[in-house]
């Protein structure tokens, strides 16, 4: 069924580029209305904060409408800002340039080994100390995260110009917006 | 009231005899050849002393003789099979030495040294005494170096024997033999029955082996499958005419982004910058800095240390260490603690080395004000204090001397202050990135004047002012590569053991020594420094353990860091031994 032209109004305003997608829009709604059981008329919030969780959850190429987040020409454009409001992208493939794939490897295969270990303590008796005594599991060495982002259609290549504290190689999932 | 004293090396005996009697005492044979015993009256406890020794661990223990054919069981009945305790071969006329010097007394103070396994033979003397006199009362003299002032207050406050120490090696030294011994057969049998050329070669197992093996194949994987990788970055730099020498002078510019590894992205870095070259400085920042003074020193460090600067082996040093000990010069060196405790009398120590003629003039200087107490690590082992020297060696030769002169330099760096200096560091920016430079100037040396191990020296930095604008001559795209890692040093190997808890501080050389002599690893040559690679045979071991998808496999570091967690556990009392080796077999 369709959503009432609160939600449509609401929506253009928060999150105007990519436009979302109505079919994808509408069974987002319905299941909202039907599974959650929500009354637009008095609880509206409650539908809207529904509706954004499932959006940033989406993968873009389902729930947005091709061509209309990032232009289309982007590929030609060189040292240029785009103008208009801001376009909402996902984080489809993250790296870090500033260190050496030897030294990124090293860090996750310890970091799979803890998660191992973690794994197998928790199966076996509660006595044991957990995992401490080993130290906290390492973090990724930072220095330039190398990003692709997409809006659901084009595919942009990226680099952190300046550091940007919210991402982090190893805890932000892919599909991040 | 007599008593017999204990130690556990005939040298000791010799030492706290010659302490305690102030040079008046007997000494007769004992049925053994290299023990002798010692008398004398001890006025201050209105007793009367008779010293002797043992030579190390009394007992054996070993499986009955039904167990002893390796193809009569399979080899994991060993697991529950019962284990004798005997006296050792040859260690029979220390036993009857023992047996018969107890009967004439009523107390048995144990002088063994002052650690697990010290309190373990002190456990089997006590035994062996026992047997020979049921009530006799057993005492333990604690020490931490064998000079006069620690001596007399051993023999005047004895505590008790430590039985939960003892238990703990005990349950070590019974699931060791066990695990060893199963399989050691197991696996020599399985491998001489694939391979001929191993028919009579036994491949010997151990727990500590494993994991330490384990490292040095990792280490060799990870060189052997190491590909480079090239980066590039922006290199700054700026020639002026140097002032005063009227020479050209280069001030190279780090980027602060360190390098990248994307040709694209650090090219289009690059194009950017060179869209506007002038450069400006940003900032000009002077602050103190300091070289931190060493910490106090561990059997750890001191190996680390020894192999690194020294170039001699772990367990090497820890011999020469130990015959320092033994003639009085060193404190016990098998510790873990890097922290003074607060009543530590420095001063008398440092008096003693007021005398030397490389040294003593920094000593002198420290008694003179230039005194600054130890940094305080984070390691207390609770039973002796960090590796200090007790008195002043001034006939030492060799690797002795060495070994010496690198404790005792430490000990007194350890007690001065730390260097200062002047860090300048000056921040620039062109084309939009940044770029900075640093100086140094050394200010006060403190106690690097004694402590030559440690370098610091002066970087010089041109003049530059805030909001200076300049035109680089240099300002280039570099490119460079990553270098393969290096196969693990004598050093490197003693600092991952020691990181996962892999043997203690006093087994850590010996378990490097066994993978050595067993064959599994060989030392190499390059340079002036010695690696460690492992053989076909390490190889092929680790490789197949790892391959029986155990989920913890044999060669990694948990399950020896897991043994040796509950061994000092017992040994705090939260265990006991019968527990250890039940929660051992779910592995």
């Amino acid at each position: 069924m369709a959503p009432p032209p609160e939600v449509m109004k609401w929506l253009k305003r928060k999150y105007p580029k990519p436009a979302v997608d109505p079919d994808w829009l509408d069974g987002c709604y319905s299941w909202i209305e039907s599974d959650l059981q929500l009354n637009p008329a008095t609880e509206l919030d409650a539908i809207l904060q529904n509706v954004e969780t499932q959006l940033l959850q989406s993968n873009l190429e389902g729930s947005m409408l091709p061509g209309t987040g990032l232009p289309l020409n982007i590929a030609e454009l060189g040292n240029t800002k785009l103008q208009g409001p801001p376009i909402l992208v996902e984080v489809v493939s993250m790296t870090d340039i500033g260190h050496s794939a030897f030294s990124l490897q090293n860090v996750r295969q310890v970091r799979m080994e803890r998660a191992d270990l973690a794994g197998l303590a928790g199966e076996e008796d509660e006595n044991q100390d957990d995992g401490e005594e080993a130290g906290p599991v390492p973090k990724y060495p930072r220095s330039m995260l190398r990003l692709q982002l997409s809006d659901g259609t084009t595919v942009l290549e990226a680099i952190e110009y300046r550091k940007i504290p919210e991402l982090e190689l190893g805890v932000t999932p892919l599909g991040y917006k | 009231m007599r008593v017999l004293c204990v130690a556990e090396k005939p040298s000791i005996a010799r030492s706290i005899t010659q302490i305690l009697s102030g040079g008046q005492f007997s000494t007769r044979n004992s049925p053994n050849k290299y023990i002798k015993n010692f008398d004398f009256d001890y006025p201050q406890t209105n007793s009367q002393f008779t010293v002797t020794s043992v030579t190390g661990h009394l007992l054996d223990h070993d499986f009955e003789s039904a167990y002893s054919n390796w193809q009569s069981c399979d080899p994991f009945i060993l697991f529950d099979a019962p284990i004798l305790a005997k006296v050792k071969k040859g260690s029979e006329t220390i036993a009857r030495n023992l047996n018969q010097e107890a009967r004439r007394v009523q107390v048995l103070m144990i002088w063994t040294d002052c650690d697990r396994e010290g309190e373990n033979i002190g456990a089997e003397i006590a035994g062996i005494c026992r047997k020979a006199k049921a009530n006799i009362t057993v005492r333990r003299a604690r020490f931490s170096a064998i000079i006069a002032q620690q001596i007399h207050n051993a023999a005047q406050n004895p505590v008790q024997l430590d039985m939960a120490q003892s238990n703990a090696v005990e349950a070590r030294t019974l699931l060791d033999l066990r695990i060893g011994a199963a399989f050691t057969r197991f696996q020599s049998l399985q491998l001489q029955q694939r391979f001929d050329q191993l028919k009579g070669d036994v491949i010997s197992y151990g727990p500590c082996q494993f994991p330490t093996l384990g490292f040095v194949v990792s280490r060799y994987n990870q060189v052997k499958a190491f590909v480079p990788e090239d980066f590039w970055y922006i290199y700054l730099a700026l020639t002026r005419i140097e002032e005063t020498t009227g020479e050209e002078e280069e001030t190279p510019f780090t980027w602060r982004r360190g390098h990248l590894f994307e040709f694209e992205v650090a090219l289009a870095f690059y194009e950017h910058v060179l869209e506007n070259p002038t450069a400006r400085v940003t900032k000009v920042t002077n602050k103190n800095t300091k070289k931190w003074k060493p910490l106090p020193l561990t059997t750890v460090d001191l190996q680390k240390a020894g192999s690194r600067l020294l170039k001699i082996s772990p367990k090497t040093i820890l011999d020469i260490a130990e015959h320092l000990y033994q003639q009085g010069f060193l404190s016990y060196p098998r510790t873990e603690t890097d922290q003074y405790d607060p009543e530590f009398n420095f001063m008398s120590l440092i008096e003693k080395q007021a005398a030397d003629p490389a040294w003593g003039q920094f000593a002198t200087n420290l008694q003179n004000g230039g005194f600054q107490a130890p940094r305080r690590g984070k390691n207390n082992d609770k039973a002796h204090p960090p590796i200090h020297p007790t008195a002043h060696a001034g006939n030492l030769a060799g690797d002795e001397k060495r070994v010496y002169e690198y404790i005792t330099r430490r000990f007194l760096a350890s007690c001065s202050k730390d260097a200062l200096g002047w860090e300048t560091t000056i921040d620039v920016d062109c084309g939009g990135e940044a770029f900075y430079a640093t100086g140094l100037t050394v200010r006060e040396r403190n106690y690097l004047d004694v402590f030559p191990y440690d370098k610091w020296s002066n970087k010089i930095l041109p003049n530059f002012e805030e909001d200076e604008e300049f035109m680089p001559s240099v300002c280039e795209l570099k490119e460079g590569q990553t270098t393969r890692p290096s196969l693990l040093t004598e050093a490197d190997l003693v600092s991952l053991m020691d990181k996962n808890g892999i043997g203690t501080d006093a087994t850590i050389a010996q378990h490097i020594q066994t993978i050595i002599d067993r064959k599994y690893v060989m030392e190499r040559m390059q340079g002036a420094t010695k690696y460690l690679v492992p053989s076909t045979l390490g190889i092929g071991l680790v490789e197949g353990y790892n391959d029986v998808g155990f989920d913890r496999s044999l060669s990694r570091p948990e399950m020896r860091r897991e043994t040796e967690r509950q061994m000092v556990q017992i040994c705090e009392g939260q265990k006991t031994k019968a527990d250890e080796p039940r929660d051992h077999q779910r592995w």
